[in-house]
């Protein structure tokens, strides 16, 4: 029976070569695209899944109830962790970590790495495995991951082996104790190389400092402790420690949260850190992956679209074989299985087919998005549990519903032929709508989102931005000297007009790393708070910021030293009358120096345009807190050549580091990555449901037209012209379409809004989007109907008439 | 075999309905070789489909082999379908993807037949009939009287005891009609298999051995 079934599918497969096609293809791109996506999202949720402790794993963060806002903290101070341990019963562990850029010396050659400045608990609280020595970290000990091992020994065995690690100007040993395996793609925690916390060059002044946070910090509880005990215990806990920020915040007009408490402790379980907005490992945004899933759902669902709406359309051609074999006592079950059998086995072939092109477009995935999936994941059982689980569903609704239908359907009826009855084609029709709401959906979307993106990368940001390189010091320079080499160096340089120096870039770097520092202070009983920038002289020269009043810093003056230039929202932020050059204040009622207002700029957008603008103090960089980013300002023409006069002159300056110099628009444009991988999302995902969509229209004319053959000759020996019949046949697949704009439009509407809310800055949504992203769903439904309708109008109706 | 009891068949049409048999009686005795003739629109076609239970009646009552019909479900049903009954189309409804041999053997494999006794009794039919040399060709490649020939071979492989045909010679012309007549004739005579046809034709009602007129769907 089976072989009769198997026998009897192919040759239907065979018969029907251009719809077959057509069904496998629009399959295997949806399964290549889902399965691609799929990785994705699995990865994503797997996210610390590693932990053997994992469900005792906590990060510790603080949520503070301000007056106008609640914020949360993700550092924490250095105290913070081995006091909780000490005092707050539950907690059995702690271990704090602190990421940072350090230089080694390894045999006198110079290497500049990542490391975690952390402490032995690492090792007991998370799941690294040891491959190589063991996993301690003593007071001048360093443990290294297994590809850190080789950038810095190559293939020589590294334990018990000696670097020097750059500590201020003098270099320290530490000795190489262990090599850990390379931490997952899906761990929250990455580390390259691993020293004790007492190394941090700021350690000493930190260590007891409650006030300074840098710090991310693990908790480890009992087993059988809720974690809302230690949040509801660490009210007390921060009152004890934090008296007098809550002190202010209160007396600020702040409203109390749970528990009536001002600070409370947030525990962010280890597996929820990935998605967590409050933590700095995570940040992932969990809509950004459902969406990924989503689309991955919704591919699949319009490739079976296409899928039952092939099947009922052809299930007039196979009624009769149905009716027949009822007639000769075919069950209900074996009908429908055997129907069903077919569309598993067209499945099967477009799930080797997309299986194929998911694994040769891999590579290319990766680096468009960025997700560093790999295709051993197919491998893991949830995924082919998973992948087994969708292909029943997906051949169950696709190949079972048709099936269903036919053998069901009365046996007399059947064998009559009158299988497309006036409900299948509703059903037929409104799936084919859903398919072009999902794309103009889709469309919208990549409109709105596209229009969003040129008006931030277009929207002027108050400083100069394509005319500036930035260049990331990194940490094994001193900045600042770094900075006068090259000023004496670059000085008279043709193209060459300004330079200057911060603590913080603009947007993204090259090296990956974006900061903000933000300062409270209290000021007559009212809380102030504004963002602290250091700079050096001629910033506003550089940058071309507007100054409004007063002047850029200077290396003239040496009263520099307690000055602010402010912007104009600062100077809004301390009133009329006192926002202005010369103005005089203290930073805390208790410190004594007196700060002095010495320039106004005009607001500019120093962060990205998802913020407003907020206050901001800048000051002159002096001591221990360094420049860290160089800022050249070059002439308009020839900027590539300015770019490689800069780079020539850094690596004469710097010797030691690389230059990874970048024009400061580039940077700007790299904090919209989110943004600009959704886009990519959008078009992707757009081009692919139209791509098939099309394919399921295609084929579904190709039938259509199949089976009005006769009446098209008749309409045509009658004295249709042939754009008339083209007009008949594609008018009824362009009310589908506008249709599905119809509907498609308010939803993207919605949808696209509440995604435009992020941005404190954003385009509105023009009708034009709606006509534009309509007219091209139209215009595409017409091409692919007419490429079949032509040929049927052009027919000799003689010919068609015959084939009846 | 075949007992009707006041069957009768409506269709709703509107808020009346649109009477196509009335009270038919009816008896058909095991060996039976019955035309059922009438004209056009007289129900003969419905009272076929009644018969093999393609259709249900609107009232009455109907005994195959003495079990009442009208009351078997689907499970019931399906079962007689796969051994007792066996149908002869005026189209064929051979099934265009299978092989005359496939054709023929799908019968039984509903049946649930072993394979080896399937080969034999398909061989013999096709000896029977002297198809063994297009056994591998598809129904569209042969000719109407041929296609008919192997519609009757796919009847009565699964050996029924009654087969009913819809106006089998309908589509064929006067020679390949003869002989498919004779062939009835021939399996109701040699093998005892009832025979049930609708004909328009005098002719081919001489084969059997009783008529029955239809009009207006009332028995004459």
């Amino acid at each position: 029976m089976w072989k009769t079934y198997i026998k009897i599918a192919f040759r239907n497969i065979w018969k029907a070569k251009q719809i077959t096609f057509v069904n496998v293809v629009g399959l295997s791109v949806a399964i290549a695209a889902a399965m691609l996506l799929c990785m994705t999202v699995y990865k994503e949720f797997s996210y610390d899944n590693f932990h053997e402790k994992g469900n005792r794993l906590y990060s510790v963060s603080k949520v503070l109830h301000e007056p106008e806002k609640i914020s949360y903290m993700p550092n924490m101070p250095h105290p913070m962790g081995p006091t909780l341990k000490a005092e707050m019963p539950g907690i059995v562990n702690s271990v704090r970590m602190g990421n940072n850029s350090v230089a080694l010396r390894v045999n006198g050659e110079l290497k500049s790495i990542s490391t975690i400045y952390t402490e032995p608990s690492f090792f007991n609280m998370f799941s690294f495995p040891v491959v190589k020595g063991e996993a301690k970290l003593g007071l001048t000990d360093i443990v290294l991951s297994e590809k850190s091992a080789v950038t810095l020994f190559g293939d020589s065995d590294p334990i018990g082996r000696q670097v020097e690690l750059k500590t201020g100007d003098t270099w320290k040993a530490l000795t190489v104790t262990g090599i850990l395996k390379n931490a997952p793609e899906n761990s929250s925690v990455g580390y390259a190389t691993l020293i004790r916390l007492e190394n941090h060059p700021d350690y000493t002044t930190n260590n007891n400092n409650w006030f300074n946070v840098s710090l991310e910090t693990f908790v480890e509880l009992q087993p059988g402790t809720d974690p809302e005990t230690i949040r509801r215990a660490s009210k007390a806990f921060l009152e004890k420690y934090f008296g007098e920020d809550i002190a202010r915040q209160k007396n600020g007009g702040a409203k109390p949260g749970d528990y009536g408490a001002y600070q409370l402790l947030g525990l962010i379980p280890m597996r929820e850190v990935h998605f967590s907005p409050h933590s700095n490992l995570g940040g992932e945004k969990k809509m950004l992956v459902l969406m990924l899933l989503f689309i991955a759902a919704f591919l699949l669902f319009i490739a079976s679209i296409n899928f039952v709406n092939l099947t009922l359309a052809r299930s007039f051609t196979r009624a009769r074989e149905v009716g027949m074999r009822k007639v000769m006592g075919a069950g209900k079950w074996q009908l429908s299985l055997q129907l069903w059998g077919e569309a598993l086995l067209l499945f099967l072939i477009s799930l080797l087919i997309g299986s194929l092109i998911a694994y040769l477009l891999l590579p290319g995935y990766n680096a468009l998005f960025k997700s560093g999936v790999s295709f051993s994941l197919l491998l893991e059982p949830k995924f082919i549990a998973g992948i087994v689980i969708t292909l029943l569903v997906v051949t169950g609704l696709a190949g079972g519903y048709p099936a269903a239908i036919m053998a069901r359907a009365q046996t007399l009826m059947v064998l009559k032929g009158k299988m497309t009855t006036g409900k299948t084609n509703y059903f037929r029709n409104s799936l084919i709508v859903t398919q072009f709401v999902f794309s103009c959906l889709l469309i919208i979307a990549t409109l709105i989102a596209w229009r969003q993106m040129d008006y931030l990368k277009n929207k002027p940001l108050g400083y100069n931005t394509s005319e500036v390189i930035s260049v990331p010091v990194g940490p094994k320079e001193n900045g600042k000297a770094v900075l006068e080499r090259l000023r004496a160096d670059l000085k008279g340089q043709p193209g060459i007009i300004s330079m200057t120096g911060a603590n913080a870039n603009f947007g993204m770097g090259l090296d990956g790393s974006a900061s903000t520092s933000i300062i409270t202070w209290d000021s007559e009983g009212r809380e102030l708070k504004a963002h602290w920038l250091g700079i050096d002289h001629d910033y506003a020269k550089t940058m071309s910021l507007q100054l409004v009043d007063g002047r850029d810093f200077s290396t003239a003056m040496a009263s520099d030293s307690n000055g602010f230039v402010i912007n104009e929202q600062m100077a809004r932020q301390f009133g009329p009358g006192k926002g202005q050059v010369g103005f005089r204040f203290h930073l805390d009622d208790e410190d004594p120096t007196e700060y002095h207002v010495v320039g106004i700029v005009k607001d500019y957008h120093f962060k990205s345009l998802r913020q407003e603008i907020e206050p901001q103090l800048m000051h002159v960089l002096n001591g221990s807190d360094n420049v860290r980013y160089i800022f050249v300002r070059v002439a308009p023409g020839g900027l590539a050549a300015s770019m490689d006069r800069v780079a020539a002159a850094w690596n004469r300056a710097a010797p030691q580091t690389p230059f990874i110099g970048s024009f400061v628009n580039e940077n700007t444009d790299r904090q919209y990555r989110t943004e600009a991988t959704l886009t990519k999302i959008f078009i992707s995902g757009g081009v692919l449901t139209i791509i098939i969509s099309c394919m399921g229209l295609f084929a579904m004319a190709v039938l259509i037209i199949g089976q009005r053959t006769r009446e098209i000759g008749i309409r045509k020996v009658l004295g249709a012209s042939a754009a008339g019949v083209v007009a008949l046949i594609s008018r009824d697949f362009l009310l589908l379409v506008g249709l599905a704009i119809l509907i498609a439009s308010p939803v993207a509407y919605f949808l696209m809004n509440q995604w435009l809310k992020e941005f404190a800055y954003r385009t509105d949504i023009h009708w034009s989007v709606f006509v534009l992203a309509g007219g091209l769903a139209m215009l595409i439904a017409a091409l692919t109907v007419s490429f079949q309708s032509v040929r049927a109008a052009l027919m000799n109706p003689v010919k068609s008439l015959r084939t009846e | 075999m075949i007992q009707l009891r006041n069957i009768t068949k409506h269709y709703p049409v509107g808020f009346g309905k649109h009477e196509i048999l009335k009270e038919v009686n009816l008896e058909i005795g095991q060996g039976e070789f019955v035309s059922i003739m009438g004209p056009s629109g007289s129900g003969k076609s419905t009272l076929l489909h009644i018969l093999g239970m393609l259709e249900d009646a609107s009232e009455g009552e109907y005994l195959f082999q003495n079990e009442p019909v009208h009351k078997m479900n689907d499970k019931k049903r399906t079962q007689l379908h796969r051994g007792a009954i066996g149908f002869v189309f005026q189209a064929y409804h051979l099934i265009d993807e299978l092989t005359v041999y496939e054709n023929i053997e799908t019968p039984l494999l509903y049946k649930n037949v072993p394979s080896g006794e399937r080969k034999s009794r398909v061989a013999d039919i096709l000896d029977r009939f002297n198809m063994v040399a297009k056994k591998d060709l598809f129904p569209t490649q042969l000719s109407g009287g041929q296609q008919q020939l192997v519609g009757i071979a796919r009847a009565i492989v699964a050996e029924p005891s009654v087969i009913f045909a819809d106006e089998p010679t309908g589509n064929l012309h006067s020679d390949q009609a003869r002989q498919i007549m004779e062939l009835f004739s021939e399996l109701n005579k040699k093998d005892g298999i009832t025979i049930v046809q609708v004909t328009h034709s005098d002719l081919n009602a001489g084969y059997g051995n009783r008529v029955i007129q239809i009009k207006d769907g009332k028995l004459q």
